[in-house]
């Protein structure tokens, strides 16, 4: 199926009105395009442990899902994640969810149920790629909403992620799927 | 017969960027007034020429000289107020980012809001810790420059804080009744200005009297009187104009000026701006009838340049920082109105003191070897820590200041942080309309009023 080119604010703004209505997710930072935004926080994550001043990465959305803490990169083609990609699997690497989640909680985050597990995901509106096989990905055009979940993400995060694709590829909004 | 203007449905809203339009639907959602606003628009992005062109935009193209402000509320098609909503806040330099668009619309006689946490903490602090870190107050700088520009213009600049969480971060809404606790006062500020002064505004006329507004600017004098800041060692007042020279023609000479412990301690991108002036040699300086190359006669630099130039001291401005226009042009603004200005000066011609800015990491010509040279050796340097000049002089501060040697150093490399002058950026056009001379690493500028 063609789809038009959309672009990275068009997917972010999607994206956002799409998981808003959403019983159970509860977006917790979003950081646009042009990096400013007076409602959801831009989330921080400090790039090393240790080293100070050594600057923070900005995540595009951060969000749970029942008890699953999403950390997503947003944009216009999954050709153009490379980066994004590699951002978030250094972000895992120096921070597990424990750190993750006191990162979060310093910047005024509060959870509720507290996320027992943390799932990488990344979202665009062209498909001209591979994807990668440990995120969540989310395929988003006008009208159009599909969710591929990697296969190495764990079952029992998958499962939750399962109810979450439910409602995220809801047909009345999708007549194509 | 004067414009008679009953209704709110006359206002409009040009914004900067979706979200402070969003933000004006918000305000909406909570404001009679704001909800009565008949169009929100973004700025859209084009030349000065084609704004004036635009009857729609002609009005507002001069409020856009030098940056783009938040919000700009029209009354008739005309700008009657500019609203400023910035998070980030901190001490030192960085509060001054957006003083120069708020300078423009006092120029213009635009009144204006500028709202952020007057204290706040640092993210790369609090991110670290669970533990309350400090939160860090805004420089008194910018609101003793807000004061003198409501002086010096007789328009209303008012600071506005914007309330923090527990972690000392500026809190957000989440709903529409958190809209009006955090931003009440500029959703009524703005009304009260706007229905109550608006049309004195379009008119010229004075509205400091008007109650709201002087407690509004008695709030930011109190500000302004709680002083934060220290004396700085980058801005030398009452040099005179014969040491100004000797800038031009021996630009290590700064050093003396400044002093050598300055690049000794604090940041090591001091030591970057060292380097660079270690290297500079002025070769061409802009004098009212041309460009003059001087590199064989630099002796008599002053000659070439406008006799008023010794007529005055003058305040000398180092800038240590790489190519980029903030907070570089705010500082600049802020520097100028609060200590070259006269009492009532309204226009940079009416001064106490000439400004000259030295900015040794900025060259004019973009080719130039001595640029490339330094690159590649700040290249050298940051990617595998080689042997060069930059490593010699952070070694020798850190024996100096007893800091151990493997410290991790702060340098990082791009192609702006030794970079070349960009007449129609920003901050090109800022310090072209604020400075009376600048002295880039290979060339003097001469500011814009000083030209034939």
């Amino acid at each position: 199926m063609d789809l038009p080119d959309t672009t990275e604010t068009e997917i972010h703004n999607l994206l956002r009105q799409r998981l808003s209505n959403i019983t159970g997710v509860k977006l917790l930072g979003w950081n646009p395009p042009n990096a400013k935004t007076y409602g959801l926080p831009n989330i921080l994550i400090p790039k090393f442990r240790e080293q100070r001043r050594a600057g923070s990465d900005r995540v595009d959305a951060c969000m749970t899902y029942e008890d699953v803490l999403i950390l997503t990169e947003i944009k216009a083609a999954s050709s153009e994640m490379v980066a994004d990609i590699a951002k978030l699997r250094r972000i895992y690497s120096y921070w597990d969810l424990l750190g993750i989640t006191q990162i979060l909680t310093r910047q005024g985050i509060r959870f509720s149920p507290i996320p027992r597990a943390v799932v990488p995901a990344i979202a665009f509106g062209t498909l001209d790629s591979s994807l990668p096989q440990d995120f969540l990905c989310w395929h988003v055009q006008p009208g159009v909403y599909r969710q591929i979940a990697g296969v190495q993400i764990p079952e029992k995060d998958a499962e939750v992620l399962r109810r979450l694709r439910a409602a995220f590829e809801r047909t009345q909004d999708n007549p194509e799927m | 017969m004067g414009v008679v203007l009953t209704a709110s449905s006359q206002y409009e809203v040009w914004c900067d960027k979706p979200s402070d339009k969003d933000l004006v639907r918000a305000f909406s959602r909570v404001s009679a007034f704001w909800s009565r606003i008949s169009s929100v628009q973004i700025i859209p992005n084009m030349s000065r020429e084609k704004l004036v062109a635009n009857p729609r935009l002609a009005a507002i193209a001069p409020l856009l000289d030098y940056d783009r402000p938040d919000m700009i509320i029209m009354l008739g098609g005309r700008p009657v107020l500019v609203i400023e909503i910035t998070e980030h806040g901190y001490t030192g330099d960085n509060p001054l980012q957006r003083f120069a668009r708020l300078a423009r619309a006092a120029e213009m006689g635009i009144p204006s809001i500028h709202f952020t946490p007057f204290a706040r903490t640092r993210y790369d602090e609090m991110l670290y810790t669970d533990n309350p870190t400090s939160a860090r107050k805004v420089s008194s700088r910018l609101f003793e420059g807000f004061l003198r520009l409501t002086r010096v213009y007789g328009v209303p600049v008012v600071a506005m804080d914007w309330a923090v969480s527990r972690q000392g971060l500026p809190i957000r809404p989440s709903n529409d009744n958190e809209i009006r606790q955090i931003y009440g006062e500029v959703i009524d500020y703005a009304e009260h200005l706007c229905e109550h002064d608006g049309e004195h505004v379009l008119h010229g006329e004075s509205i400091l009297n008007c109650q709201v507004i002087a407690r509004a600017i008695e709030a930011t004098k109190k500000k302004a009187a709680q002083s934060n800041v220290l004396e700085s060692e980058i801005r030398i007042e009452n040099v005179p104009y014969p040491r100004v020279c000797q800038l031009v023609s021996e630009p290590k000479s700064i050093v003396d000026l400044i002093g050598s412990d300055y690049f000794m301690k604090g940041k090591d991108h001091k030591l970057v701006a060292l380097r660079a002036i270690e290297d500079s040699v002025v070769e061409s300086v802009e004098t009212p009838g041309g460009l003059l190359d001087v590199s064989s006669a630099r002796a008599d630099v002053g000659r070439l340049l406008p006799a008023q130039f010794g007529e005055k001291a003058w305040l000398v401005f180092y800038s240590g920082y790489e190519w980029r226009s903030q907070p570089n042009g705010g500082i600049v603004v802020n520097t100028e109105i609060l200590y070259c200005r006269s009492e009532f000066g309204k226009t940079v011609r009416d001064r106490n003191q000439y400004l000259v800015v030295v900015w040794p990491r900025v060259f004019w010509n973009r080719s130039h070897p001595r640029r490339i040279a330094l690159l590649r050796e700040l290249e050298a340097f940051v990617d595998s820590s080689q042997t060069t000049r930059l490593g010699q002089l952070i070694v020798q501060k850190r024996i100096a200041r007893g800091i151990p040697l493997d410290h991790p150093n702060y340098v990082a490399y791009n192609a702006d942080s030794i970079g070349t002058w960009a007449e129609g950026g920003e901050a090109g056009r800022i310090y072209r309309n604020y400075c009376d001379l600048i002295i880039l690493n290979d060339r003097v500028l001469l500011g814009n009023h000083w030209k034939m």
